[in-house]
């Protein structure tokens, strides 16, 4: 089975205006797209890149790697509650890389890439930061004061 | 495609040879995998949108808390590391890896894919979770 990466990166770029999403960044020779959305008046910086041979992945930065290394071993429940959320959402994951920066993520199969798949995968993005900011970031802010610390 | 995701999915795991049965009452199959000579269980269940397959590893509740960090922090750089690989857990501390493919984009391809993936965190965790276990 093989792609037309070219191809399939520009219907992602249509799907894009189609949804009327504010685009920031193009690099057609990297293949991939940056989008700037809002959840609870929070900009969330959304990367969709095509991965080949199979994937487009959608990576949107929830917490920088700063405000989890702050918060020392009271970490562990911040790892906890995103993994237990993960489990209870069949809709998206979450994910952190070295640098401690805390990401949803969502991938599409390039044989799966539709207008319809596209959104409700992209979607499920700030629908995830909404849960993030509701229900999980009180509490980091909380295990932050107890430390001492501050958190942006 | 007129063929239910149920049936359809009976009919993929038939031409991927896999050794399976289906429990009609919970709408659920069960695929017996090998690896390394050790037998495990994938589950395929369903929900209005969603065909969710899952493998389970076993809970680490027993665990002391440090290496439940370490491993918290192992999974999420994973499911960072690997595009495919969704490692999670439930109220139970038991740690799972998931898949879920919204019926909308049920064919052949994403399903092997996403099944293939479950297979992938089979040896991701216990090349990379289960000595944290071990202390190996």
């Amino acid at each position: 089975m093989s792609f037309s990466v070219d191809r399939l990166f520009d219907r992602v770029l249509f799907y894009l205006k189609l949804l009327g999403k504010k685009v920031v960044e193009v690099n057609k020779e990297k293949y991939f797209v940056k989008v700037e959305d809002r959840v609870n008046r929070k900009r969330i910086d959304i990367t969709i890149a095509l991965v080949p041979p199979f994937w487009v992945t959608m990576r949107g930065k929830l917490l920088d790697g700063e405000e989890i290394r702050k918060l020392g071993g009271m970490a562990y429940i911040v790892y906890r509650e995103l993994l237990k959320l993960s489990f209870r959402s069949a809709e998206f994951k979450f994910a952190m890389d070295n640098e401690y920066n805390i990401y949803i993520t969502e991938d599409i199969h390039f044989a799966a890439l539709t207008f319809d798949v596209f959104e409700e995968e992209y979607n499920a993005i700030p629908a995830a930061a909404k849960t993030f900011y509701d229900r999980l970031y009180p509490e980091i802010k909380q295990i932050a004061e107890s430390q001492k610390v501050e958190i942006t | 495609m007129s063929v239910a995701p149920v049936e359809r999915i009976g009919r993929y795991l038939k031409l991927l040879g896999k050794k399976f049965e289906f429990d009609p009452t919970a709408s659920k199959y069960r695929v017996i995998e090998k690896f390394d000579a050790e037998e495990f269980v994938v589950e395929i269940s369903f929900t209005r949108n969603w065909a969710i397959i899952l493998l389970s590893f076993g809970s680490i509740k027993d665990k002391p808390v440090d290496i439940r960090c370490k491993v918290f922090e192992r999974l999420l750089k994973l499911n960072r590391q690997y595009a495919e690989v969704c490692f999670c857990i439930d109220d139970d501390y038991n740690v799972y890896c998931e898949e879920d493919i919204l019926l909308d984009a049920l064919t052949f391809d994403v399903f092997m894919e996403e099944y293939n993936a479950i297979l992938i965190s089979k040896e991701l965790y216990d090349k990379e979770i289960q000595p944290l276990l071990t202390g190996t």
